[in-house]
Formats: C-alpha cells, structure tokens, sequence
C-alpha cells in the first residue's frame, strides 16, 4: 500500500473542511471493512485517509415523528441489535443479520456500504423499497437525496467528492404496511446472488402502495416497477404474486457473473418476488 | 513513509508504536509486538483466523488499520490465560478435541469468547452463526460448536466465572 497522510477528524466541519482541500485525493474511512480490501488490493490508492469513525455527531438513531433517522456511523450491529428498530423496522434488523460476519457487522457502518456501493451488497434493496433518504453534508451546504437515486454504476454513487454521507432517514412503516428481505448466497457470509426487499402497504386486502427492489442483477440495485405496477390496486393474491414475479423477470436484464449466470438470475429473480411478496402481504406486524 | 504515533493496549500492556497509515493492525501485533497466536489466513476478512478483540469487541485484524486502533484495548489469544490457568473455552477446545492443525482456534475462541461474553447461553443455532464468519478446514465444525455449547454456565460450564 503506498504511503499516504492519515488524518482523524473529530468533527463534522473537520471532515468537509478536509474534504474541501482534497477532494477526490481523499478517500473517507469509517469502519473500513470494505475500503480497507480495496486498499490492499491498490483498487483505490487516495494521497490523505480522513478517519471519521470518532466523530460521534454522525452515530446514532434517532425517531421523529414518522421517520428513523439514523447516523452514517452506525455499524450494522447497532441496526441488528436495536430494540426499537427490531420491533417497528424488522426488516433491517432480519437484513443486517444476514450481512456478513459479525467481525464485519461490528465495524462496518451504514455509511460506508452505502458509498462503497457494491451491486450486491444488502442495506440498498431494503432502504429503496422503505422509500429512505441520504442526506449529504458539504463545507457549502446539505442536500437530500432518495436512496434510489443515490447509486449510479458499480461502486458509483451521486456523492460529490466534496461531500459526506451524514445521515439516512428512513420513513417507519404504515400501520397495515409490512416490509421484507430475503436474500440467496451460497452460504450465509458469502456475496449475494440475490437480494430482494418488498415494502406493501394494504387496505384491508387490496394492495394500497407496493415497492420492490433487487439487489446482485445489475450495476445497482434495481426497482421492479412492473412487477410493482401489477400488484398495485390489486387483492393480493397467489395468481398476482406469480404475475409479478414475471414481470420482473422480464423487465431486468441480469448480466452473468461469478455468483451465477444470467440465466439462473432470471429464475431466482421470479421465484425471490414472489416469496418476498408473499411473506410481505402477511403483515401482523405492529405499528410505530 | 511517513510514521504516525500509535497507543494502543494489548492484553493489558500499554503500548506507544510507530506505524504507517496503511500498515493492518494484525501486521502490528505479528510483526510488532511479536504476539504471532494471531493468525493470518485470507488476509480479506473472509477466514476470521485473525479475530482478536478490540473493545471486548470481535473483528478481523486483518481489515484494521493500525490506526483505527489508537486508544483501544486489544486482546489477542496471548492474553487470554490468567496466571498460568487457561481459559475455560481453551480447556474446552482441548477437551472437546474442537483442535485438529489449530490454525483457526485462536480467531475460533476469541469470537466465542465475545458471543459468551454478550449471551452466556446461546442456543447451537446462535453458536453456529455468531461463528459463520470464522472458517476451520479440519475439524469439521461439530466439535467446535460442542466445545463453545459446554462452556454455558447452563450446562455446567464455567465462563465468566472466576
């Protein structure tokens, strides 16, 4: 690894002042469970680190009124073990448990997944279909993003270089709404094939609002907006659900790669909405 | 290369190093303070054979930089025998014959030891998969997860008891 200057900010401001004098020079560290991989591999080799995992402002969870708000340097942990979180948001808790080792869970950060923005990687898909927020941080000023809109190829995000990750803001869930992850790897700590969230929301049985997102069959995470558009309005029921498991069949174009072929993604793509619709339209879950 | 100043505590020991901004805290403790129990294996954070505790917590050395380990309290499996008596979970490895080459038992206990530490009576199911990031090629895992189930204080173990 070459050599390069380690900087510990202990404050916001200290980061997007840095930020501002190094721009893409830079490279941000919060738990580094994935850059330090890219560090070693030389896949990225910046001039200035900027530690911010002790910036304490950026980690913590927090509930306002109808959203979740939680610091960029939360670790995936927190998010697992969290009793509030747990009972009104299960969905990240169940995903986080799912996410690599607990070595990895007790480091790796929220904020830094999101950045490092690995097509497989398994916070997106949830956070799309909770319809979630980024907030970015600069020395000039913040701006919101949809999480949807955060990503833009593989390991490309909308982040300027000038910006940080600050917080992600993710809306609780309706009273008769309910929302899932379910993924597919080969084992539980491996890389993802496929990852599928499904947020519902219904008026008794009828499909009210309805987003699915896949994760691991493209450069970024994809919503499966027909396979939504058949289910919306609709009773839910077997026959729709097979219908949308279909539809998103057709309408995302997996590329092979090492964790399968375009092929078989095709085919977990169908049969994975159908079972995240399924256990989504269960609901019984409580409300915020 | 530019050095930057490190304190850190290992198993008890305050330490002030010099280390560059991309040297891995498992270099250090190999390399450094010559604590070679801690292993390297994949050196990307899949095999967990370099598993130490940092803050009670466990992580993978091999994805920490040295740096991130400024003011932390480490332990390696170096430290986890007191005066001469080893650890109940070491005791149970052996016991358990839970050890065939042993590459992977120190990352194995350390883990164990921070899943006893957090829940002192897991289930099997909560052993196999607090333990799923940590890879063992010999021994078949069944007589790890026994040796970690033994130690419950439930069962008649003796964790956390002095």
């Amino acid at each position: 690894m070459k050599d390069m200057r380690y900087i510990r900010a202990a404050s916001v401001t200290e980061i997007t002042d840095n930020l501002k004098k190094y721009g893409d020079k830079a490279k941000i560290l919060a738990g580094g469970q994935s850059l330090v991989t890219l560090l070693k591999q030389r896949l990225v080799s910046p001039n200035v680190l900027i530690d911010i995992s002790r910036v304490a402002d950026l980690n913590f969870i927090r509930k306002t009124k109808k959203t979740l708000k939680i610091g960029a340097l939360t670790t995936h942990r927190q998010i697992e073990t969290d009793p509030f979180i747990r009972e009104h948001l299960p969905i990240l808790a169940d995903m986080e448990k799912q996410l690599a080792s607990v070595q990895i869970r007790n480091l790796g950060t929220l904020g830094g997944n999101l950045c490092h923005a690995d097509p497989a990687g398994d916070l997106a898909p949830p956070l799309i279909a909770l319809g979630a927020k980024l907030k970015l941080i600069s020395a000039t000023g913040a701006r919101t993003v949809l999480a949807e809109n955060f990503f833009k190829d593989f390991f490309e995000t909308a982040i300027r270089p000038d910006e940080v990750l600050a917080e992600i803001h993710v809306p609780l869930l309706p009273y008769f709404g309910n929302a899932v992850y379910i993924k597919h790897s080969t084992r539980g700590v491996d890389t993802t094939i496929i990852g599928v969230a499904a947020f519902i929301s219904k008026d008794i049985d009828t499909c009210r609002e309805v987003r699915l997102c896949v994760g691991g069959v493209g450069s970024v995470p994809i919503r499966a907006k027909n396979a939504e558009a058949a289910i919306r309005g609709k009773a839910v029921s077997k026959k729709i659900m097979a219908e949308a498991g279909k539809k998103a069949r057709e309408e995302i174009s997996p590329v092979s790669d090492l964790q399968g072929s375009a092929e078989y993604k095709k085919e977990l793509i169908e049969v994975f909405i159908q079972r995240a619709l399924k256990a989504a339209s269960k609901g019984g879950r409580k409300g915020a | 290369m530019r050095k930057h100043k490190l304190s850190l505590t290992v198993n008890g020991i305050d330490y002030i190093l010099e280390v560059n901004a991309g040297e891995m805290l498992l270099d250090v403790i190999r390399d450094h303070l010559n604590l070679t129990g801690t292993k390297t294996g994949c050196d990307s954070g899949a095999c967990g054979a370099c598993t130490v505790l940092m803050d009670g917590m466990a992580v993978k050395s091999c994805l920490v930089l040295a740096l991130q380990a400024e003011g932390r309290k480490i332990l390696t499996i170096e430290g986890l025998a007191q005066d001469g008596a080893l650890h109940p979970l070491q005791e149970a490895f052996i016991e358990k014959w839970a050890i065939q080459c042993g590459y992977c038992t120190p990352g194995m206990i350390l883990t164990s030891k921070s899943l006893l530490d957090e829940n002192p009576n897991p289930s099997e199911d909560d052993i196999r998969m607090y333990l799923s990031g940590n890879i063992c090629r010999c021994t078949g895992y069944q007589k790890i997860i026994d040796a970690v189930a033994s130690v419950r204080p439930l069962q008649g173990g003796r964790h956390g008891k002095k």
